[in-house]
């Protein structure tokens, strides 16, 4: 990390007060040049991986991130014969901590929580049925699992998994499988494929919030960068479905919020969610 | 599917019948406490400020460290699982905001909580947390910015939205709301709320959710006072 002029030094020294001095300068916009809502370039990259079975890369800005979906075959729990599995892990790999101290506890906490709120999301709004993964039942069913790998930490990586996740699962193709009637084991023909059966109606896509407070109320700022989630008060998650129901709210606390912010948030959540939803489209 | 606010005739006494509390449980401790809401039963324990470790950094503040143990048996493993891990990432931001920091530079306090009991689904164990953490820390006499309590709203099938759930109705609920409230304003410090809702619907919850907050405060008000006296 270069601390070559004024500037860089500052925000080395105290984050919160580089960033105060530079909203007093130029209103309305923040450090990296964009206005308080908007979100910055998207690039999508599908089905470039060879050995999963679906895949794609998205980059928010500088954020990175790398969706895999491969498939295994393991025996149904007794507790539900008809219902696969799901697994999704977040990778973030050690380098990629924001601060020295503290980094490898840092790194597995963030992993952990963004793993569970994207099963959470798949479950709740049924992105995924489990009966769906069912071969046959009592015998064998797919494990999914769907894998994140960051490559880039820039902030707003909940926004980049969950696009990445609608991106991959609408291009992924899974090998059929056959049940031999004679020794009763699976038979996978690898090269006849055919397209993944999901809930395609459903598209939960995230938006970030971090709340940060100037001179006495409060700014929203939509797809937080790394220095702005420090910096934050408070982060909210809005989740919102194709029908703009919503699917999940997350609210780290720090901000006391009343209802009518609560609604301010949803607009700005309902806007950033269709233009990203046009870019899904395109 | 008509929707409806379920009447809550209640007067105060029957919300203070499934909340139930005892401080300093734990003597060793520099604060205790043991909450019941409903069905859902949880410990924790804070150790107060003391010495900090040589390899974290805590430069001017205080440093948190939560950990939240699950009810063992239900997952096979010993490890805290990812669901664990991400309700012990958000009680951390609520003790981060709520405890003056500024007032312990080079400490830090130890909370473990734990979950005794939980027949219900997320809503109540999560609003049961909230409830214990605060009291933990109210026993143990840390300089607090406010007091706080959670409120678990689910939305039923048939009846509508349902403060306070029993058992059987939160595990047929389809959604649920866990509000984290604040004192002084009634504001909304934290939220979670999971499922397929609308404003509407999250509007409505909230405005269920503000008066038994502050009838969680009166409990509060009692059980310290019950102590202090």
């Amino acid at each position: 990390m270069s601390i070559d002029n004024y500037e860089e030094l500052q925000k080395f020294i105290d984050l919160n007060e580089h960033y105060r001095t530079y909203l007093d300068e130029h209103n309305n916009t923040r450090p990296d040049g964009r206005k308080f809502h908007e979100n910055r370039s998207i690039q999508i990259l599908k089905k470039f991986l060879q050995h999963s079975y679906g895949s794609s890369m998205i980059r928010f800005g500088n954020t990175t991130v790398i969706c895999s979906i491969t498939g295994q075959l393991a025996k149904p729990s007794l507790k539900s014969l008809r219902s696969g599995f799901i697994q999704t892990v977040v990778l973030l790999p050690r380098t990629q901590a924001w601060s020295t101290y503290g980094r490898r506890q840092q790194i597995i906490n963030e992993n952990l929580t963004l793993s569970q709120h994207l099963l959470d999301i798949i479950y709740k709004s049924k992105l995924i049925n489990l009966e769906d993964l069912c071969i046959e039942e009592g015998k064998w069913v797919w494990c999914l699992q769907i894998d994140f790998q960051c490559l880039n930490n820039d902030g707003n990586l909940f926004d980049s998994c969950l696009l990445a996740l609608n991106v991959a699962l609408h291009h992924t193709y899974f090998p059929t499988v056959k049940i031999d009637p004679d020794t009763q084991k699976p038979l996978v023909y690898t090269k006849e494929l055919k397209h993944f059966q999901y809930n395609q109606q459903q598209e939960p896509l995230c938006c970030t919030i971090a709340v940060y407070e100037y001179e006495q109320e409060y700014k929203y700022l939509i797809d937080p960068t790394l220095e702005e989630e420090n910096i934050a008060k408070c982060i909210l998650h809005y989740v919102l479905l194709k029908n703009d129901q919503i699917c999940l709210i997350h609210k780290t606390s720090g901000a006391p919020f009343s209802i009518d912010k609560f609604h301010q948030c949803y607009s700005f959540a309902r806007e950033y969610i269709l233009e990203l939803r046009r870019k899904l489209n395109q | 599917m008509t929707e409806t606010i379920s009447q809550i005739n209640e007067n105060d006494t029957s919300i203070f019948s499934c909340l139930h509390c005892k401080l300093s449980p734990i003597s060793k401790a520099t604060g205790s406490a043991t909450f019941t809401l409903n069905d859902s039963l949880c410990t924790c324990l804070l150790n107060g400020p003391g010495e900090l470790r040589q390899q974290q950094d805590a430069i001017n503040r205080l440093q948190v460290d939560i950990t939240f143990q699950a009810r063992p048996g239900n997952n096979n493993t010993n490890s805290t699982s990812t669901k664990d891990k991400l309700i012990e990432q958000w009680l951390e931001t609520l003790v981060r905001s709520t405890v003056l920091m500024e007032y312990y530079p080079r400490s830090q306090i130890n909370i473990v909580m734990y979950e005794e009991q939980n027949l219900s689904g997320e809503a109540t164990i999560l609003a049961c947390l909230c409830n214990t953490l605060c009291l933990t820390m109210l026993d143990a006499n840390l300089p607090m910015k406010y007091a706080f309590a959670a409120v678990p709203i689910v939305q039923h099938p048939t009846k509508g939205l349902l403060s306070l759930p029993k058992t059987k109705d939160e595990l047929a609920s389809t959604s649920y709301f866990v509000f984290v409230f604040e004192i002084t304003l009634n504001d909304i410090l934290a939220t979670h709320a999971s499922g397929d809702f609308d404003m509407k619907i999250l509007e409505q919850a909230i405005s269920i959710a503000q008066p038994i907050a502050r009838q969680i405060f009166q409990f509060y008000r009692q059980e310290l006072e019950k102590r202090l006296t």
